[in-house]
């Protein structure tokens, strides 16, 4: 509820929110109607009860489980090593300049590029798959704590020092709740990325999952299936950005969150 | 400071000083390179891994054979034309959307939803709609970095300080001069942002959507690689699409310290 | 025991990234009693807030040394504190928690015991009903008085204040410049207090004695003492012997501000 709270501001801005979704709405059900071929365009209910199906049949889980355990392992790590990389980063010069390359490489390279490599050199178990997700998700984490670190400034440490506070007290009292907020957007845009991770992940070597349902469905050209499964995909992303971005707005309420990146 | 006596070690240690960033940097990008070649030589496997100087061999091979060119031409062409129309409707649908607060907050939520949906997922739709050809993976790449384009000159636009607004009334600036002079120099630094962010989603988004079903192209080519196991192959695509994003993204970070020189840039 | 701090002949140079040598500050020396409040004014870059900054051990001397006591200051110590410039509130921790800071690293009070303290200088320093607020929901001049308490509540022997109300708006200002010497009461507490300013006003109202620096390489030009009894009120603004004293100092500085300003 949070989250939609925030998203609408005030009641104004809610009706003219669901106007604009059910303009969105309508004009999905209008291609629909003219397009009228069920193996090309598939209307928003028939996507429903595509989808409704699938959860009373029961076939998604198994689907939904592989997909949601890739995503939570892979994402977990990655939230692991890209807050530890972004806070070294963030604290020692030497790690800065003697990593920074490597890290400019890494935003610029399109990491889900690797994927088939990495599905060559550890096979299509679980492990590469967690690999991909972690690769995939972790530059916005890294690079996130890195700007927070960097944000909390100098003079906030001088005031540590000033009262004499112990350095390892500094980096809990000073660094950590400082870069917090940054680190929760991270880890907010993480999510998006770590979505496409298992997608991608799971086109290269996998006998279920979400993605892989995905692609089922284009190889028979299943729309309602296809589209169903875009929307869990998309939908999970959409809640999860949007559970974030809640968080972020309670946790941080001095900074205003905007959707720079 | 000066005529001092420079002994050597003084000046190895000034020429570090003032270098310090340059020569971390190199001998990074070194220590990178031998560790690559040494778990090469550590792995004699040639099946599973390969050094560079097999893949700069492999990269001389097609580029002989003239295979390379196709590919790259391939994904040139949807990478140029995804983007540069995603460039150009963002920027225009963000600042209709800032301008216009119904349908800023009609069309806000929808957006901000659509910006948060995986690419991978759009792919397959657009394959079954337009085809395997060039058509369908520039309408994937538009998609991708339309989101970033339009939401973030949305925010950049909203973002300039009304006191600034203000103070363009105050001075009797025409709407034209108020919009030269103030808006557009105050949204750019969040433009650029999201121009940036667009750019490395369709680098991306190239693999991605070349991946679900393609005639030609880099994705394509590193797809089929993998599937014959030619690692050689699929490591020369690879490097071309990073290529692609470092040399894209150093570009444009050019284009942000010209265009503002202002603004505190972390170096990525 | 009376507390005094000696400065031996402190001098500050420093090199920029540019490797420009500056000499900030030069030949400084003088004795601070207990009980006393002292301002130093002086120009913009005449290494006042870098001297406040050597004598809390934040800094140290490039020549010369300072001693508290009898022991030379080597680094801050608990004894000290120092009130800044900018409040430098910790946005996430709200107005009890701020003020808690610096108390918090003193192993020998229990956490009721510095409940009991803060509360006492929340009341001192009048945010009595703003104890749970953010510093983003407070305004300059309450964001300075959270500064002050921080700095008090750790019950320091020397009180160091750099420019804290600089950034106020004129009339807040006046009335926090009164405020202050209840707030702070060094006659009975026995503090060294130091107020760094470039307000020559602010500086002889408060102080007992003003140090006059001179432009980089700062110096001390002079030192008067000022006569007034305190408490004081606003009031002896406008008596002619604190006009005179202002008018003399800024005889002083004027030639010193306007090569300042050159710079």
């Amino acid at each position: 509820m949070g989250a939609i709270h925030n998203l609408y501001r005030n009641r104004h801005q809610l009706i003219n929110g669901t106007l604009g979704l059910l303009f969105v709405m309508a004009f999905w059900h209008w291609a629909d109607r003219t397009v009228a071929n069920e193996s090309f365009f598939v209307g928003p209910w028939k996507v429903l009860q595509t989808t409704i199906s699938l959860f009373a049949t029961g076939t998604i889980y198994p689907h939904l489980r592989t997909s949601g355990w890739e995503f939570l392992m892979g994402y977990g790590i990655a939230a692991m090593i890209g807050i530890s990389l972004g806070m070294a980063f963030g604290m020692s010069k030497l790690v800065r300049e003697f990593l920074d390359p490597w890290l400019g490489g890494l935003y610029a390279t399109p990491t889900v590029a690797l994927a088939p490599l990495i599905i060559i050199w550890f096979g299509i178990e679980l492990t590469p798959k967690i690999i991909i997700v972690l690769l995939t998700a972790v530059i916005d984490i890294i690079i996130n704590t890195y700007t927070g670190v960097i944000n909390v400034g100098q003079e906030f440490r001088m005031l540590g020092m000033a009262f004499c506070v112990p350095k390892r007290q500094i980096w809990f009292k000073i660094l950590l709740p400082g870069s917090l907020p940054y680190i929760v957007t991270g880890l907010r845009l993480a999510t998006s990325r770590a979505i496409v991770g298992v997608v991608v992940a799971e086109y290269f070597g996998s006998s279920e999952g979400l993605g892989w349902l995905l692609f089922k469905a284009l190889d028979t050209y299943n729309m309602p299936l296809m589209i169903s499964c875009a929307t869990l995909l998309a939908g999970t992303g959409i809640v999860l950005n949007q559970g974030i971005l809640a968080v972020e707005k309670t946790m941080a309420p001095w900074r205003d969150t905007k959707l720079q990146e | 400071m000066r005529g001092r006596p420079l002994t050597f070690l003084a000046w190895v240690q000034s020429a570090y000083g003032h270098n310090r960033m340059l020569i971390h940097g190199i001998g990074s990008l070194a220590f990178g390179l031998v560790l690559w070649e040494a778990v090469d030589r550590w792995f004699s496997d040639k099946y599973f891994f390969t050094g560079p100087d097999e893949v700069i061999k492999e990269l001389l091979q097609l580029v002989r054979d003239g295979e390379i060119w196709i590919h790259l031409r391939y994904s040139a062409l949807e990478g140029v034309y995804g983007y540069a129309l995603a460039a150009a409707a963002g920027i225009a649908c963000g600042a209709m959307l800032a301008f216009s607060r119904t349908l800023d907050e009609m069309f806000s939520p929808v957006l901000i939803g659509l910006y948060a949906t995986p690419r991978p997922v759009v792919a397959p739709l657009f394959i079954v709609w337009l085809g395997l050809g060039v058509a369908s993976k520039v309408a994937v790449i538009f998609i991708a970095s339309f989101f970033p384009v339009a939401i973030n000159t949305t925010a950049g636009i909203k973002n300039v300080e009304s006191e600034f607004r203000m103070l363009g009334r105050a001075f009797n600036v025409s709407p034209w001069a108020m919009f030269v002079k103030i808006i557009v120099p105050g949204a750019l630094p969040f433009l650029i942002a999201g121009l940036r962010l667009g750019y490395s989603r369709a680098i991306v988004t190239i693999m991605v959507a070349e991946m679900f079903g393609s005639e030609a192209g880099l994705g394509y080519m590193i797809v089929h690689a993998t599937q014959v196991f030619d690692i050689p192959k699929m490591m020369v695509g690879i490097s071309m699409l990073t290529l692609w994003g470092i040399l894209g993204n150093e570009v444009l970070k050019l284009i942000e310290r010209r265009a503002t020189p202002y603004k505190q840039t972390l170096g990525i | 025991m009376q507390t005094r701090i000696v400065v031996e002949e402190v001098g500050k140079t420093y090199v920029k990234p540019t490797g420009e040598v500056v000499q900030a500050l030069s030949g400084v020396g003088m004795t601070l009693e207990s009980g006393t409040f002292y301002s130093f004014v002086g120009p913009s870059g005449c290494g006042k807030t870098t001297l406040l900054h050597m004598l809390h051990g934040l800094l140290s001397p490039t020549e010369g040394q300072i001693f508290f006591n009898g022991e030379k200051v080597t680094g801050p110590t608990t004894n000290k504190a120092l009130v800044f410039q900018q409040a430098l509130l910790l946005p996430w921790r709200n107005v009890v928690d701020n003020i808690k800071f610096g108390l918090e690293n003193d192993r020998t009070k229990s956490e009721p015991e510095r409940q009991t303290i803060c509360e006492r200088y929340i009341q001192i320093v009048g945010l009595r009903g703003f104890e749970g607020h953010y510093p983003h929901e407070l305004s300059g001049g309450m964001q300075q008085r959270v500064n002050l308490a921080r700095a008090l509540a750790v019950n320091p022997e020397i009180l160091l204040m750099d420019e804290p109300f600089g950034s106020l708006d004129a009339q807040t200002r006046q009335l926090m410049q009164e405020e202050l010497q209840r707030m702070v009461d060094w006659k009975r507490s026995g503090k060294i207090v130091i107020f760094v300013t470039h307000d020559i006003e602010e500086a002889v109202f408060l102080a007992d004695k003003v140090f006059v620096f001179s432009f980089r390489p700062g110096r001390i030009m002079k030192e008067i003492d000022i006569p007034f009894p305190t408490p004081r009120s606003l009031a002896i603004k406008e008596d002619p012997t604190f006009l005179k004293i202002k008018h003399e100092i800024w005889n002083l500085l004027a030639g010193e501000a306007r090569k300042a300003m050159a710079e």
